[in-house]
């Protein structure tokens, strides 16, 4: 379990886990460049024994490299993170995520994933790049989606949305859903999250945050989510693990993308 | 026919393809990675991406008159709003520049050689060789490893010896593993790749398109002709038609248009694939051998 310290999530899922037999190493994303791995084509090993099952609870622009002199983290963080993207698309390790190393270096930029949900039943909000949505009309209708947060803000001025060819969307404020190994975990969510789910599972990302506008049209998605309600994170937990020792539940999600399935 | 340039405007390989562009005859517009928002930007909307505006130079090009991109980034793009920020929020204005030059580039509807998030698997070599393994390559064995123990190991099993390589994109000389390796690794280092080490000569593969352009690459000094290469041979090669191809369906899989696959060639005659790489410089093995691939990039763009 690679956790971030800032959730509770880790810890529970470790204690699911342990309720499976497993035998559980919980890393704090700060050590994952010095814990002891070795990988071939056929294994992989953390601290000498076999790894099965990868929790991977972090977001990847983070770094992994606090032991390592400041002049060395960026090169440590970059190997470690190529090194755990081999791992979580190993063929023998099920890992929380596999929905491939671009979406890794991508981390929340929504034009990305909303490519990768293109075609798919999961209805997609209309993307604006760069002004056109806002005008010179009244910017302060539109919501401003940066690239790199999967959360919406208000756009400043237009100007904000020139300088950068930001994109943005037009309508109500967004409704958050945590969709996880293919479940929305809100009992109240809309209509049609359950293929929402299902499909982001399928595109390979067992938790993701999911925010759609008020027409349950997806505006954005966080794929590395880091939840602190404990009662949905006890509920994440409990299929996480489920997902990890392999629970059947999820399996007719890949018939599609058999690539992203797990071993 | 409009081709825009789109990335490091300094890049050596970005300047030689404008200017082959440019006297072939194309409308060549260059979109200064540095200069976003500044001097140039875009326009458009997902429901009809192809209708976009970049708006430059006091022009304001539809994305429909665009016949194609060639895209090289730098890895340390700076910029006047970029220097003017500084610190963290320079570090997330580059962020959100890089994103958006994605976004133009994903909602074009032109060639993009080559488009953006395609090919990352190179950013994992680990990954990458086991894709290329199952692609039909062979592949030089190798693990990846913080293990002391397990990196004597293995180079203790390769009869010629083994090497070491950086495991993501970053730029590093190959080298062959020694002690002083092992004492780092013993001391803490971040993992590394150990791969058996194959003698024989180096062989260059650039696919653009599904043509191939093999160069072979001789020299005595070294492990890694990238840097110890100096007086290393450069020649025309002739890869093997079914090596070509898959090759190219590696490439397509990728979702690349221009690849450089290197390779290493035994005494026996064998080929090992090393690594896929999806933003070859390709200008020193053209300018060496003489071979047309700025050729074959710009027919891939006015054949559409």
């Amino acid at each position: 379990v690679i956790q971030d310290a800032r959730s509770p999530l880790a810890g529970l899922i470790a204690d699911e886990l342990r309720r499976y037999g497993a035998n559980v190493v919980v890393v704090d994303q700060g050590q994952l460049a010095q814990e002891p791995v070795t990988i071939s084509s056929e294994r992989v090993s953390l601290r000498g024994d076999p790894l099965d099952c990868v929790a991977w609870l972090v977001d990847p622009s983070s770094t992994y490299s606090d032991s390592f002199r400041a002049s060395d983290v960026a090169f440590v963080d970059s190997e470690t993170l190529a090194l755990w993207a081999a791992i979580l698309h190993h063929p023998s390790v099920r890992s929380t995520y596999r929905a491939g190393i671009a979406g890794l270096i991508e981390g929340r930029a929504w034009p990305y994933w909303r490519r990768e949900l293109t075609g798919r039943l999961t209805p997609l909000a209309p993307l604006h790049f760069g002004g056109r949505a806002g005008g010179p009309g009244n910017p302060m209708k539109i919501f401003w989606l940066p690239y790199s947060h999967a959360k919406t803000e208000t756009v400043a001025s237009a100007a904000v949305m020139n300088l950068l060819g930001a994109a943005a969307y037009c309508g109500a404020p967004p409704v958050e859903t945590i969709y996880v190994a293919g479940q929305p975990l809100d009992s109240n969510c809309r209509a049609g999250a359950a293929n929402t789910g299902k499909e982001l599972l399928a595109a390979g990302l067992v938790m993701a945050l999911g925010l759609a506008d008020g027409g349950g049209r997806m505006i954005a998605v966080d794929p590395f989510p880091a939840p602190v309600d404990e009662g949905k994170c006890k509920e994440a937990a409990r299929l996480l693990a489920d997902f990890l020792v392999g629970g059947s539940r999820v399996a007719s999600c890949f018939t599609d993308n058999p690539e992203r399935a797990p071993p | 026919l409009i081709l825009v340039f789109v990335g490091d405007g300094d890049d050596l390989t970005l300047v030689y393809l404008s200017r082959c562009a440019a006297a072939a005859g194309f409308d060549v517009i260059v979109l200064d990675e540095a200069h976003f928002s500044v001097d140039w930007r875009f326009e458009a909307s997902s429901e009809i991406s192809a209708d976009g505006l970049i708006h430059f130079g006091g022009r304001s090009i539809p994305f429909r008159s665009i016949a194609g991109a060639y895209v090289r980034f730098s890895p340390t793009p700076g910029g006047l709003v970029f220097d003017q920020l500084g610190g963290s929020a320079g570090g997330l204005y580059a962020r959100e520049r890089r994103h958006a030059i994605h976004a133009l580039l994903w909602c074009l509807p032109c060639p993009i050689v080559n488009p953006p998030s395609c090919g990352m698997s190179n950013a994992s070599k680990p990954l990458q060789m086991r894709l290329l393994q199952e692609a039909g390559f062979r592949v030089p064995r190798w693990i990846a490893t913080n293990d002391p123990k397990e990196a004597k190991d293995f180079s203790a099993n390769c009869p010629a010896g083994a090497v070491v390589k950086a495991m993501s994109g970053y730029r590093a000389e190959v080298q062959l593993i020694d002690e002083a390796l092992v004492s780092r690794l013993r001391n803490g280092s971040p993992p590394v790749i150990v791969q058996e080490r194959i003698e024989g000569f180096d062989v260059r593969l650039h696919i653009v398109a599904q043509r191939g352009f093999a160069t072979s690459i001789r020299h005595s000094r070294g492990i890694d002709y990238r840097w110890s290469g100096e007086g290393a041979v450069y020649e025309c090669f002739q890869a093997p038609d079914d090596l070509v191809r898959r090759s190219d369906a590696f490439t397509r899989r990728e979702g690349l248009i221009l690849s450089g696959l290197d390779f290493k060639v035994d005494a026996g005659g064998e080929w090992y694939c090393l690594e896929c790489n999806p933003v070859p410089t390709f200008l020193p093995y053209e300018a060496a051998t003489g071979q047309a691939i700025s050729t074959a990039i710009l027919d891939v763009f006015s054949s559409t």
